[in-house]
């Protein structure tokens, strides 16, 4: 989406009729718009969200309720008042392109104030003209429900709020609270179409129950009896899924606020060593949990091998009742009749002595082990059966010993865990106890600790059953799909379910693997962007952007330890900036124009001019809306220089409450001040 | 995933048609719900992958047929 012109009549302070006309080729791609404090600026932002949302305010107002649902007044109230009692017409027309189109929508509201002076507002007019690409006008649409989806197509409103960013918003963005990450996790989730990819997921999950449930109506018997196994076990699996997901983040979060503790905590000297000694702790203690956890994939698989363990004892039972027929000579011995022919045949012993006639009393010997042992002739499958119970009963010693190791080595880990999960208490506790200005903080770990360490044994108890119940299911499963091709008449309906049911395994495999890849290129392009716009001072505080698994933001040092807590405000704007633009850049085919307001406030000389560098070769078209403090001589020789500025509007107060939009010459323009000192 | 390559297009390079075809839906269905009732999405979602089926298992009869 280029935004090529806007057109306010009676809107806001924009009394008349008002054109700004935006820079939008390849090469000039910025437009500048100047003014002083409460000029309009914003107004130029808003009245494009009115024009194509219908928005009566934006997120920054932070409206709520009645005063939401009401919005501003978007009439100009120098026209109302002159005209008290008489409707007021006030629209925005937008003309933009996007891919080979042209759009033009008008918004139109009317307004009327009252002899009381309370202004009335009705809502709202809207019409679109399309010109496709081969430059045939389509016949205008009116229908305002039509034009929402048109409009939803090029920019969803959900990403309406990431592309205005005021100085005070872009600083906010990367504050080191719950509410301000909160809102980056969402900016990447909606941006990067992560939410949608989770919905779909959750949609076809959803409709294999609703299919599996038509099954379990629609079938008969045995049958009918499984698949109601198979309902049941869906509901308990997603309860069970969902709790699981929300200890999960519940556990990231805590993970977090530890980390954050424990980086405070180390920074004490006093502590520090004690601390040292904790993170090791720590970071064993993980390290045998994930040896405890293949051991128990291991037992496992182990005991799938070793099912014939549940029936050892009557196997022995059953050996040495063999033994004993064998020693009265009942039954062969556990050697085979083909064994000891062959070395009849070879004339050669098992101790490699020779049957030869040098030899007669050994070739002896086993002619008369093979008369007394094989004399009575038991049939072939008798005989097959009694060497397979051999050599179960022979194995069951190796399977018993491989298990019980296995059963050992889970135990000790288990042992070793506890042991390590006591030390790292009583380090914290006497953390704790030190009396240091860092109590409190160790008290918040301590306590963060415990509510991790009860989390995580519950997530792993869940996570048993989830396997143990999706094991049941899978088997039923089976069972079903056998007996489901004997019923003809389920046909459809079982061709409807695998189907979704391989989209969905699809689908979750590429949003397993995406969500991954994505966060680590928002991270590595967010440090580089970053590395474009931040100062020599500040790249040595600061060495990378981090993108946690939970979607959060953060600085890293050159130690790699997390910084954002500690850095300034301007540091903080070059960090949200740098994030922003790696959003943009990532989301891929999203073309939009950026507006940025106020966004110098905070900035120091160089990262002003960075940030004026390195942004229009960014974004594919930037509007900055600027005041007269912060755009001076110094930033718009700076801008001129990258040859991108296209356009420059000045807002200048004509009577109170009315802006009057000036067009300026780029070349020609000379800023009120010369400089920010 | 090479550079910029967003969800919709991997969706687009799956090989088998009849999965394709509801991942696609799928996704499209998701982006006009998340505008919805946060209630209801996940059922509308359900619903509309629901009416795309006849024409995806159609696309998979073909495939097995060739």
């Amino acid at each position: 989406m280029k935004l090529h012109r806007i057109e306010l009549r009676n809107f806001r302070q924009f009394k008349g009729t008002q054109i700004i006309e935006f820079s939008y080729s390849a090469t000039k791609n910025v437009s500048v718009i100047y003014g002083e404090n409460g000029r309009g600026k914003t107004g130029i932002f808003r009245a494009l969200m009115f024009c194509l949302y219908g928005d009566r305010s934006l997120s920054q107002d932070e409206l709520s309720g009645e005063k939401k649902r009401e919005g501003l007044i978007l009439v100009n109230e120098v026209m109302l008042k002159e005209n008290k009692g008489e409707k007021i017409q006030a629209s925005v027309t937008i003309e933009f392109s996007h891919g080979n189109q042209l759009f033009l929508i008008k918004r139109s509201i009317s307004g009327l104030m009252k002899s009381d002076n309370s202004i009335l507002q009705d809502y709202n007019q809207v019409e679109l003209q399309l010109t496709d690409a081969n430059g045939n006008t389509l016949p205008k649409e009116t229908d305002p429900e039509l034009i929402k989806i048109k409009i939803q197509e090029v920019l969803n409103s959900r990403l309406r709020d990431y592309f205005l960013f005021d100085g005070e918003r872009i600083e906010r963005l990367t504050r080191n609270t719950q509410e301000r990450r909160e809102e980056v996790r969402k900016g990447i989730r909606t941006l990067l179409d992560l939410d949608s990819m989770d919905l779909a997921i959750r949609g076809l999950d959803k409709l294999v129950s609703k299919i599996e449930k038509d099954i379990k109506y629609k079938s008969t018997g045995k049958l009918q009896r499984i698949t109601e196994l198979i309902h049941d076990l869906n509901i308990k699996i997603e309860e069970l899924k969902n709790n699981q997901d929300y200890d999960i983040q519940e556990s990231k979060r805590l993970e977090h606020n530890i980390k954050k503790i424990s980086d405070l905590i180390s920074e004490n000297e006093e502590t520090a060593e004690q601390e040292r000694k904790r993170q090791e702790l720590i970071k064993t203690k993980q390290e045998i949990k994930i040896e405890r956890d293949q051991t128990k994939n291991e037992l496992v698989e182990q005991l799938n091998r070793s099912c014939q363990l549940v029936a050892s004892e009557l196997i022995e039972q059953l050996q040495e009742a063999l033994d004993f027929h064998r020693e009265k000579g009942e039954l062969p011995p556990a050697i085979r009749k083909e064994f000891i022919e062959k070395l009849l045949a070879e004339e050669q012993c098992i101790c490699g002595t020779s049957l030869d006639h040098q030899h007669p009393s050994e070739k002896e010997n086993l002619l008369l082990f093979m008369k007394k042992h094989f004399k009575l002739g038991l049939g072939k499958e008798s005989e097959e059966l009694l060497y397979k119970l051999n050599r179960i009963s022979s194995t069951n010693e190796l399977l018993s010993n491989a298990f019980n190791r296995l059963l050992m080595k889970n135990k000790k880990l288990n042992d070793e865990i506890d042991d390590l999960e006591s030390k790292i208490k009583i380090i914290g506790d006497e953390l704790g106890e030190g009396g240091t200005s860092v109590d409190d903080l160790i008290q918040e770990r301590i306590k963060c600790e415990e509510d991790l360490r009860e989390l995580e044994r519950e997530i792993d108890r869940r996570e048993d059953q989830i396997k143990k119940d999706e094991d049941d299911r899978e088997d039923q499963r089976k069972e079903a799909a056998v007996l489901e091709e004997q019923q003809d008449h389920l046909k459809t309906l079982v061709a409807k379910r695998d189907l979704t049911k391989d989209t969905l395994l699809e689908l979750k495999d590429i949003y397993g693997k995406f969500a991954v890849e994505i966060k680590k290129k928002l991270a590595d392009k967010s440090t580089e962007n970053f590395s474009k716009l931040a100062d020599i001072e500040t790249l040595k505080d600061i060495k990378t952007i981090d993108i946690d698994d939970n979607y959060m933001l953060d600085v890293l040092n050159w130690a790699g330890q997390r910084r954002l807590g500690e850095i300034s405000a301007g540091q903080r704007q070059i960090v949200s900036l740098a994030f922003i633009m790696s959003l943009i850049q990532i989301a891929g085919d999203l073309e939009v124009p950026l507006f940025m307001d106020t966004p110098f406030g905070r900035l120091s000389g160089k990262h002003r001019d960075h940030l004026i560098e390195t942004i229009p070769k960014m974004a594919s078209q930037w509007i900055l809306l600027a005041t007269d403090t912060e755009f001076t001589a110094v930033e718009a020789n700076v801008l001129r220089q990258t040859n991108s500025w296209g356009k420059i509007y000045e807002l200048q107060k004509e009577e109170e409450g009315v802006t009057k939009v000036i067009e300026r010459q780029v070349n020609e323009f000379i800023p009120k001040r010369k400089s920010i000192y | 995933m090479e550079n910029n390559q967003t969800i919709e297009v991997i969706l687009s390079q799956i090989n088998d048609t009849s999965i394709r075809t509801v991942a696609e839906h799928a996704l499209l269905s998701a982006r006009k719900a998340l505008d919805k009732p946060e209630h209801s999405r996940v059922k509308d979602v359900a619903d509309e992958i629901d009416k795309i089926m006849p024409r995806a298992l159609k696309a998979r009869l073909k495939d097995e047929t060739a």
